[in-house]
């Protein structure tokens, strides 16, 4: 009778048949704050794409009868010194942002996690080449380090991503070198490698899966900093053109306007930037719980 | 409560989780101890044994346990009785380690690494006795002395890093005895440790208990420990005492079908006397078991014909780097000129203890270490260069079982995929014959089909077993090595295992190399056994012949030490051993002496002792 328990699944059913996958969504779903995030960035990303055609107004357009004006039922968020409508240029600013912000952590991320993952996996004199790099680029304070490749290549977009793509390299090259060496020790690995899988095979499908939890995790928040970088650096005139919509050009421009209580202009577009990071790390976060299976609460 | 116990249960309940995810893992537990009494509460994994011990302590709330109901009463040193299950905290902790101790499994953890073993002692004695530091220091190194520990004042000083896992456990047995308590909660305190070591620290306890009268409650999975130790017995089963009475009783007529069944499943050393094949368990009651054991046995092994694998001094060292700039100055030698050989269909046992380099050999065979050999015959080809088709052609033939089922299943790939790989790896089946093969291979280890899709957390440890040895088997190997592979189950479920191993064997002539430090379970696998010590085979032959007429002194010194599961046989004056066993650390240019190895009977060979002294009772 007792002894018969071992041929028996020991979990109901329905729990039984449960993929990595379904397990994350079903611990995901409980996290309220991180899915009220993952909405509020899809939706202003959304409002950014259609916004050409439901906004009466363009990013561009200039109104020189109605410039400087507060937040109206016309102009929601109100007009910049040229009449441009702000609403309109802060969805503008959205599809902007997000669009450095996803590339450029993509490429870092890409390139990171390959590194880390030869680092981890050969060792050796790859590993040390790889970390001392990492070192060097985290000994700079991450803005002064895109200051620096903006002023080698120039201001610009292109130039503004690859700068926030080489400060993201060495953050997902350690993430993934480090959970790389733990997991070439696990046994499963070992009995992968003792089945005869070549060194690809072991990687790219036994270690690579296993750290790809943290790399979504810190993958997510890092586009929140890469926003804030990117926006720095076009408030400091590195970045785009001071007249391109974009967040930091925005607050930039406005500035000069604050003591003249027009607050408008810099309220709205820092409160654009606040809120898509706060967001991005809240869904950071939310991905986290949900992807750590040491947070399981049952 | 009666005078003469020391601890009683009643109707004991503890729970985990919370709502719907409650889980009762003890139910209505009762039991006594009486004072100088020693029980044994035993049982499988997830019986709720060590949860028991642990709300003696007040522990298990620190693990997210909670008492539901019940009295846990103790009688305290003055002769008042309390309750500890509704006692307040800071009581609870003044009780604990000081009237009630606990040693636990794991001595390579339960020692703090940054202070020394004297330093530990005196505070444990400082903390519950209000004595100075000079006198808790005379106490510790007294105490230190009563575990036998060999020149305890030099212990003291020393920090556990320092210390092998036999002297780590007498040090927590001599920390958790400093305060003369009346029950010491002894939670698999030899689990973790070697057979030879094991019996050490067993006869230390005993011995311990009757100078101070105390009461011990002794939770093991292990029958051979019990009836070693205990005066009674309580088996749990799923939460529950499902049978209860002194040793002899339980062991002679058990009356519950389930302490029937374990009785059954545990391997008994000296069980296949007067016999020379392996053979299966005795499976009981209604078998689920994959097809019953052929009645039919395995042809007999061809031994005039060419081995299997045949390996001649297998070699493996790992350096070991000291000082600023890493020179290497010693060399850990794990193995050591070390020969072998496999028949086709046969199986060879290695046995050995921690350290001895047995799964070394076994992961050299297929350089999942670096090692080399001065020759490798591999099924009639000589793959002694190694080279990148040699190393696949090894990889494909020779299968790996490892010991812990839940580690070597990668949990993010399915079952069905995991069985695959290999095939798809030597490129055996396309994608979709290597699954089918793998749905094929799980109904062949005694699974179902459709249990293919799933992933490894949804099986038992004793499933995933199961699944690794359908993955070993799914290249056609002609030999797997299983490596400790039986080690991390449950008896009853290492009884299905290993008559499955036995099974494949004789269904598809498979050749393992079984590598474990139990003595009874290779008495039943193996038809011929290796034993292993320092890195060097000491002794090897039929597996009849080395069973029952041992030569070697190590052998020897195995065989008794392995616990009986037999009340009546217990062992009472073997002698305490106190030494360690020497280290395989050599210094540079100073490798050890491979023993020459003398033939004794037919196949079997002992090593000549170091000494230069010959195998004790050498065949005329």
């Amino acid at each position: 009778m007792a002894l018969a328990s071992d041929t028996s699944p020991v979990v109901p059913k329905e729990k039984t048949a449960r993929s990595p996958f379904s397990e994350f969504r079903r611990r995901f779903v409980t996290r309220r704050a991180a899915l009220a995030s993952g909405f509020f960035l899809l939706l202003m990303l959304a409002m950014a794409l259609i916004a050409p055609w439901i906004l009466p107004f363009g990013p561009d357009e200039f109104d020189y009868r109605n410039t400087l004006s507060g937040p109206s039922a016309l102009h929601w968020a109100g007009t910049d010194e040229f009449g441009r409508d702000i609403f309109a240029r802060i969805l503008n600013g959205a599809k902007l942002s997000m669009f450095i912000g996803f590339l450029s952590v993509t490429i870092g991320a890409v390139i990171g996690v390959v590194a880390g993952l030869l680092a981890g996996y050969y060792g050796g004199w790859l590993d040390s080449i790889v970390m001392r790099i990492s070192d060097v680029l985290f000994a700079f304070p991450g803005i002064l380090l895109a200051i620096g490749i903006v002023a080698i290549l120039g201001a610009g977009l292109t130039n503004v991503i690859i700068a926030v793509a080489v400060f993201s390299v060495p953050a997902f090259a350690r993430i993934v070198r480090s959970g790389t060496l733990g997991l070439k020790e696990t046994t499963y690995v070992e009995a992968a490698r003792a089945a005869g899988a070549p060194n690809a095979i072991i990687m790219f499908r036994h270690i690579l899966p296993g750290v790809l939890g943290a790399v979504i995790v810190y993958f997510t928040m890092r586009i929140g900093t890469s926003i804030l970088t990117a926006t720095s650096l076009s408030f400091i005139g590195l970045g785009v053109e001071p007249s391109v919509a974009e967040w930091g050009a925005m607050l930039s421009t406005g500035r000069e306007y604050m003591l003249a209580g027009k607050w408008h202009l810099t309220f709205f577009p820092g409160l654009a930037i606040f809120l898509t990071v706060l967001c991005f790390n809240i869904l950071g976060d939310g991905l986290r719980d949900a992807l750590d299976p040491k947070l399981d609460d049952n | 409560m009666a005078a003469a116990n020391v601890l009683e249960l009643a109707g004991l309940d503890i729970s985990f989780g919370h709502g719907d995810y409650t889980f009762n893992a003890v139910r209505s537990l009762s039991l006594e101890v009486k004072r100088g009494e020693t029980v044994a509460i035993v049982g499988e994994s997830g019986s709720g044994k060590s949860v028991s011990a642990l709300s003696i302590m007040r522990l298990v709330e620190f693990g997210g346990g909670r008492i539901e109901g019940g009295r846990i009463r103790f009688r305290r040193r003055d002769g008042r009785e309390i309750d500890l299950a509704s006692l307040d905290p800071e009581e609870a902790r003044r009780i604990r380690g000081n009237e009630i101790a606990m040693i636990f499994q794991e001595p390579m953890t339960s020692l703090n690494p940054v202070f020394t073993i004297g330093d530990q002692i005196v505070e444990a004695i400082v903390t519950h006795q209000k004595k100075s530091r000079r006198e808790a220091a005379k106490i510790a190194l007294d105490m230190l002395q009563r575990v036998r520990i060999p020149d305890a004042a030099q212990v003291m000083k020393r920090h556990p890093h320092q210390l092998s896992g036999g002297m780590r456990q007498r040090v927590m047995i001599a920390m958790a005895l400093s305060c003369k308590p009346q029950l010491l909660i002894a939670d698999e305190p030899t689990t973790a440790l070697d057979v030879t070591i094991q019996a050490q620290i067993l006869r230390l306890i005993r011995e311990l208990q009757q100078e101070q009268s105390m009461s011990v409650v002794f939770i093991t999975h292990d029958m051979g420990v019990v009836a070693e130790v205990a005066d009674r017995v309580v088996v749990m089963y799923r939460g529950e005492k499902v049978e209860e009475g002194d040793v002899e009783t339980v062991f002679r007529s058990p009356s519950h079908p389930y302490t029937k069944a374990l009785l059954k499943a545990v391997p008994h050393l000296g069980a296949m006397r007067g016999t020379s094949a392996p053979a299966p368990f005795p499976v009981p009651g209604k078998s689920d078991e994959a097809p019953a054991a052929p009645a039919a046995p395995a042809a007999p092994i061809a031994y005039d014909s060419e081995p299997l694998l045949s390996v001649r001094g297998l070699t493996t060292r790992f350096d070991i780097g000291e000082g600023l700039f890493g020179r290497i100055t010693k060399r850990v030698h794990a193995v050591e000129g070390l020969n072998l050989d496999i028949w086709p269909g046969e199986t060879l046992g290695l046995v050995g203890e921690s350290g001895c380099g047995k799964s070394t050999t076994g992961r050299s065979i297929l350089r999942l270490v670096e090692a080399e050999a001065t020759k490798l015959r591999f099924d009639g080809e000589d793959l002694t260069r190694l080279s990148k088709s040699d190393l696949q052609k090894l990889r494909r033939r020779i299968q790996f079982v490892f010991q812990d089922p839940y580690a070597s299943l990668n949990p993010r790939l399915t079952v069905g995929y995991s069985i695959s790989e290999p095939m798809l790896l030597h490129g055996l089946e396309d994608r979709r014959n290597a699954f089918d093969k793998a749905v094929w291979l799980l109904e062949q280890v005694g699974l179902q089909a459709d249990h293919a899709n799933r992933y490894p957390h949804a099986f038992s440890g004793g499933q995933r077993q199961r699944i690794a040895i359908a993955r070993a088997l799914g290249t056609d190997p002609k030999l797997i090595i299983a490596d400790e592979a039986v080690s991390a189950l449950d008896v009853s479920v290492q009884a299905q295992v290993i008559n499955l191993l036995m099974d494949l064997q004789a269904r598809f002539g498979l050749a393992y190399l079984f590598i474990s430090h139990d003595m009874a379970v290779v008495e039943r696998i193996s038809h011929r056994v290796a034993v292993m010590y320092l890195g060097q085979v000491v002794e090897t032959g039929p597996r009849a012949s080395v069973f029952e007429d041992p030569r070697h002194p190590y052998t020897r010194r195995l065989m008794s030490a392995a616990p009986v599961p037999d009340p009546q046989k217990r062992i009472t004056d073997r002698p305490l051993i106190t030494g360690e066993v020497p280290s395989p650390v050599h210094p540079i240019g100073n490798p050890p002496a491979i023993n020459e190895m003398l033939e004794v009977g037919p196949r079997h060979f002992v090593a000549r002792e170091e000494n230069g002294g010959r195998p004790a009772h050498r065949a005329a």
